[in-house]
């Protein structure tokens, strides 16, 4: 053993003293965040990867320590680019030094600083990239050229099923009081895979596209880095295929999504989201309801100007010869006595359609719907405030002769008159002993 | 129920049912109709307005969410075709997320 023989820890002392002397103290590394966690302690560690882009495996890997003594001035640099974090999948520019932790042999960067604009801009041109490409080919609008259903009630739902999303865009569907049904495809809409788990969830219910009358793609707010997904090119040109609208909800304050851009309506939340849903919906409603509102109309104006044209023919019937005017007038009889019947029932069932929609049109439509309700128990309260029982129970009572007519004024009546008089709890039968007649 | 927008189930659609409404109206706002006629065509007003609503409505003792299962879609159209290899082993990556952090 003439050749020098070293210990581990020398080994190790050794290569970081060579590693220390070949790298600039404080280098500059770009890749994606994977494995992020963080210790009790309060440091955070992650690996950067590089990966291949063709077939997104990683093809080199460096362990980051971030200590909890640098991260202070980390999280200050994120906080000058909005929605730009370290997390797992992001792309980041970091800064640090090399260093080999003797004890484990272990080489890593000890993190000291980030590039928060790099993470913004990777995120920005990679979503520029894919956006023209699509336009390149024409594809930017082609979800919009399926119409959304009058009456969109069957939908499709691409989330997480446990998330906020899930519950703000169910919730407000079911507020509604309209019949509608979700049929969820449950994925998660954030990480690695996100964008693979929507294509294949899109896929799920482009299959099954007949029975449904839109699909809603909905995620709640994150940073930039989280809803990356929504810029891939893989879900744009699902979205693209998918044959039926596609109405999207991420929730975003800045820019809008590739997903977004491709879809044939884009909301800022998922609960704007539903409310496109409830609102066509409620336009058809109110359409059904001014067709109902026209029909009763008509159906009244209708018969009586066939009432009015058989009285005519009456009037005319009777200057005409004796045998001709009996003859003509058992015919107008029969079609008077017809007329009525078919305009009474024709307007009778016409009012009891309306009378029905709008009973219906109270249990749906949710908040837009109750302040129709309202109004229309305004009206019941102005209409019962006329009914002559409750003016009865003012004080006020109805006079009437002994032929049943009601007694207006003083001047027809004379003494020894009987009067009958109207109370709200009964009546009252009296004669008149004097009168004492004013000028009107 | 289905609520279908189209005939292809059979049932009227919402946009037929609309276009057959407007037609009614139509004839009613047009010339003097034989009475015979108008009570036909109130009925028929009657049965479509009737139709819309109580498809669009839920029933107010209808207690169920709105949420249905997928496969319920699925068998109402007869059942589909299984997915392929890949999206097998996504379904179970995706079954796979539960206790994830969700959004």
């Amino acid at each position: 053993m003439d050749e020098p023989t070293l210990s581990v820890t020398e080994l190790n002392t050794t290569i970081r003293d060579a590693v220390r002397g070949a790298i600039p103290e404080n280098a500059w590394v770009r890749g994606e965040v994977q494995g992020f966690r963080e210790s009790r302690a309060g440091h955070v560690y992650f690996q950067l990867v590089e990966k291949d882009e063709r077939r997104n495996r990683v093809q080199a890997a460096l362990d980051v320590a971030l200590f909890r003594s640098h991260l202070m001035t980390v999280h200050a640099a994120l906080r000058k680019v909005p929605g730009v974090e370290l997390a797992d999948d992001v792309e980041v520019r970091v800064k640090g030094h090399i260093d080999v932790y003797p004890p484990t042999g272990r080489l890593q960067l000890i993190m000291t600083g980030i590039d928060p604009v790099f993470t913004a801009g990777a995120l920005a041109a990679n979503r520029d990239r894919v956006l023209r490409q699509l336009e390149a080919e024409g594809l930017l609008r082609a979800n919009g050229v399926h119409e959304l259903p009058e009456v969109p009630l069957r939908i499709g739902l691409v989330t997480s099923a446990a998330s906020a999303a899930y519950h703000d865009f169910v919730d407000e569907l079911d507020a509604s009081g309209f019949a509608f049904r979700v049929g969820v495809c449950d994925v998660r809409v954030q990480g690695a895979n996100a964008p693979r788990r929507v294509v294949w969830a899109l896929r799920r219910l482009a299959r099954i596209s007949s029975a449904l009358d839109a699909v809603v793609l909905v995620r709640g707010g994150g940073s930039r880095a989280d809803l990356a997904p929504f810029d891939s090119d893989d879900v744009a040109r699902a979205i693209v295929a998918m044959p039926l609208p596609v109405l999207t909800g991420i929730g975003h304050e800045i820019d809008r999504s590739v997903a977004d851009e491709v879809a044939h309506t884009a909301s800022k939340t998922p609960t704007a989201s539903a409310q496109v849903l409830v609102e066509r919906v409620m336009e058809f409603v109110y359409r059904l309801d001014d067709v109902s509102r026209g029909v009763v109309h008509n159906a009244r104006s209708n018969c009586a100007l066939a009432l009015r044209e058989l009285r005519d023919c009456a009037r005319r019937a009777r200057r005409g010869p004796p045998a001709a005017l009996a003859r003509e007038q058992a015919v107008v009889e029969r079609h008077r006595v017809r007329a009525e019947e078919l305009g009474t029932r024709t307007v009778k069932q016409a009012i009891a359609t309306l009378d029905g929609s709008e009973r219906t049109l109270s249990s749906a439509g949710g908040r837009l719907v109750r302040a129709e309700g309202r109004r229309l128990d305004a009206s019941a309260a102005r209409l019962r405030a006329l009914d002559p029982t409750r003016v009865l129970e003012r004080g006020y009572t109805i006079t009437r002769d002994r032929d049943g007519q009601v007694v207006k004024r003083a001047a027809p009546l004379s003494t020894g008159d009987r009067l009958l008089t109207e109370f709200a709890d009964g009546t009252a039968a009296s004669v008149v002993q004097d009168v004492d007649k004013r000028e009107p | 129920m289905s609520t279908p927008n189209d005939d292809a189930g059979g049932e009227l659609g919402y946009a037929e049912a609309m276009t057959q409404l407007e037609g009614i109206l139509g004839e009613l706002e047009g010339d003097h109709l034989d009475v015979d006629v108008l009570a036909e065509r109130v009925r028929r007003a009657s049965e479509l307005i009737k139709l819309c609503r109580t498809r669009i409505s839920r029933a107010q003792d209808d207690v169920n969410r709105i949420v249905t299962d997928l496969e319920v879609f699925e068998s109402e159209l007869g059942g589909v075709a299984p997915a392929d290899g890949d999206e097998d082993e996504l379904e179970g990556d995706v079954a796979a997320h539960e206790g994830d952090e969700l959004f």
